[in-house]
């Protein structure tokens, strides 16, 4: 009914301003959210802190001579007691669950309540999963790799046809970008599309993707494909480099956050360009949501309907706000991958006059910029998960919305007075200046392993200041915005 | 002799309920006196609704009320006149009023939980998207204290 209301105004020709921004559907796949903008008095604040901070971490680096050390960890997995973790039984069980759930997920999409308020399917993956699943792993670890139903699925699978080998190699010129490509269409899914939320629409795309998933690990093997195209398991994988713990080789470590995005080899270009894609579709979602764009937004559709050319695309099929969306989720990453660039090239210039190439430095400081945008996301999501997400307590009861009540929980009414708007404000403030301090300190240790001295490394940090101090007022900057829906 | 007897009473009658009326009136300014300084109903009490009269007239309101910022725990009335026959949801509260075109209705709540809340218009015709996604006509900003 919002597109109805845009094309009524464009059809009349009588546009009316606010109406096509009031109409300009939730730039979120799935429900509505409550935030409070931040107050003026706190976002300078947090801006303020944020700038001074990054001089203390810039400070300290000017006085330190030790060498680059190893990271601490320690294995959790053997302290007494908790060595079930680790079992093979643990696994299976958790595997187990999560097909469980896959099942009722493609089922309740197909066949329950049309209503994506009524239905499990909605709630559960735009909410729980998608949003949650990011929480768990910038904040715990990569649970994802335990629970992810297409590999465990494949694994069962292989066991039943006695392991069939894979049938090519993987050229290896194609890097990460399938994973990049498969990012942006599950972006323009997630942020554009307006039937993302509809159950038998979101079903129909998961076993779409789980097809093309299984072809894939068919063709190249399960590793393989895992590594390189299959999108959740790279952004979580991502965001866990930032995790305190880490899996590895049957053990499970204690680690210092963030100390996973330590990285002393650049990552490729492509892998460069799935980092950037993902810290910019976080920030596009916001974007989205501010009255600045909702105002552009009117103004294009405006202009474009007196001059005509977008009925044209309306009688095509395709919504101009459709339109105009896609084309600023091509155009925003292009921006921020110029803008990222053309600071890299002044990082490689005055910490090495150009001898590092400026693609090198590149992929060497990429990582640096995951801790803001992991602070973003949480401050971002925080409400949305907390209030809107407890849609799933009563759909938990009633996954098909037919009226049972199988736990005894559909009667629960949403507790929208479970956060203090206060205590949201200074958990998002606090996150994303803790955030910024934490890339400003990886991006110097980053340039004391890629620089020949330490005064080069310290000279080559005042261009990525600039850059993260500019991008941590962007995020703030977001937050500091009413959400327009 | 009757007649005298009877004006006399009626005399006594009007005496005994002008006694009980005050009686009355007594009660009730103590009850309200108490009611003021109780705990329990202080807020409730103490705290004046703020009123906003809203007026939506072809899906919209008045550019200067498409915000209303009330404080956390106000008793907030919206009082609404639409130009059809439509249904309004404030999100979150969770309140839905029904409107017929140029009949008045009141939204009554206490804005117990901070955030900020859109009204949503859904008509009739917004079934196909299971109708929870009409346009915002204005949001409700609740502030912390």
């Amino acid at each position: 009914m919002a597109l109805g209301l845009s094309k009524f105004t464009i059809l009349t020709g009588t546009a009316v301003p606010m109406a096509i921004v009031s109409s300009s559907a939730s730039a979120h796949a799935f429900g509505t959210r409550y935030d409070l903008p931040i107050p003026l008095g706190i976002y300078l604040t947090g801006a303020g802190a944020a700038v001074f901070l990054s001089f203390m971490v810039m400070a300290r680096f000017l006085k330190h001579r030790g060498e680059l050390q190893g990271v601490f960890q320690f294995d959790m997995l053997s302290l007494p007691g908790t060595g079930w973790l680790g079992s093979a039984l643990f696994r299976n069980v958790l595997g187990s669950l999560s097909i469980a759930i896959f099942s009722l997920v493609l089922a309740t999409g197909f066949f329950g309540n049309a209503d994506p308020l009524k239905n499990f399917t909605p709630t559960f993956v735009w909410i729980v999963w998608w949003v949650g699943m990011a929480y768990i792993s910038a904040l715990f670890g990569n649970f994802w790799s335990l629970v992810n139903p297409w590999s465990i699925l494949f694994i069962w699978f292989s066991k039943l046809t006695d392991n069939p080998q894979p049938m090519f190699r993987y050229p290896s010129r194609l890097g990460h970008w399938p994973a990049v490509g498969l990012l942006f269409i599950f972006a323009w899914i997630e942020l554009v599309f307006e039937n993302a939320e509809h159950p038998p629409v979101l079903a129909t795309l998961i076993v779409v993707y789980s097809v093309l998933t299984w072809v894939g690990m068919g063709m190249f093997g399960r590793d393989t494909w895992l590594k390189h195209c299959e999108i959740f398991t790279a952004v979580f994988v991502l965001l866990s480099r930032f995790a305190p713990t880490v899996g590895r080789e049957g053990q499970w470590h204690l680690r210092p956050p963030a100390a996973g995005l330590i990285d002393y080899r650049p990552s490729s270009l492509s892998a460069v360009c799935f980092v950037l894609l993902l810290l910019t579709t976080v920030t596009y979602d916001g974007v989205l949501q501010t009255p600045l764009w909702a105002g552009l937004l009117d103004k294009a559709v405006d202009s474009q309907s007196q001059s005509g050319s977008m009925i044209a695309n309306w009688n095509s099929g395709i919504s101009p706000i459709t339109l105009i969306k896609t084309f600023a989720l091509v155009a925003i990453p292009c921006i921020f991958f110029t803008v990222y660039g053309v600071f890299c090239h002044a990082v490689a210039m005055f910490g090495s006059s150009g001898r590092v190439p400026t693609r090198d430095i590149a992929g060497y400081f990429v990582l640096s910029l995951v801790p803001i945008a992991i602070a973003y996301h949480l401050s971002h999501y925080l409400s949305y998960l907390l209030i809107t997400g407890q849609q799933i307590i009563p759909l938990a009861s009633d996954p098909f919305g037919r009226g049972w009540d199988l736990l005894g929980t559909a009667d629960y009414k949403l507790d929208i007075g479970i956060l203090n708007a206060k205590i949201v404000w200074y958990v998002a403030v606090i996150a994303i200046v803790i955030g910024h301090v934490i890339a400003v300190y990886l991006s110097h240790i980053t340039a004391l392993w890629v620089f020949e001295d330490r005064h080069a490394a310290l000279r080559s940090q005042i261009p990525m200041l600039v850059l993260m101090i500019g991008y941590t007022m962007i995020s703030l900057w977001i937050l500091s915005q009413p959400i327009v829906n | 002799m009757l007649s005298e007897r009877r004006r006399r009473r009626c005399l006594v009658e009007k005496e005994l309920s002008r006694r009980n009326y005050l009686r009355f009136k007594g009660v009730l300014v103590i009850t309200a006196v108490i009611a003021l300084f109780s705990p329990q109903t202080a807020g409730a009490q103490r705290a004046q609704p703020r009123i906003f009269s809203l007026i939506v007239s072809q899906g919209q309101v008045a550019e200067n009320s498409r915000t209303i910022k009330v404080l956390e725990g106000d008793l907030v009335k919206l009082r609404w006149i639409a130009d059809e026959k439509l249904t309004l949801h404030l999100h979150g509260y969770d309140i839905t009023l029904e409107l017929m075109a140029d009949e008045p209705g009141t939204m009554g709540f206490t804005a117990h939980a901070a955030g900020r809340y859109p009204v949503a218009i859904h008509r009739s015709t917004d079934h196909k998207k299971g109708g929870h996604h009409g346009s915002a006509v204005l949001h409700v900003e609740v502030h912390p204290r």
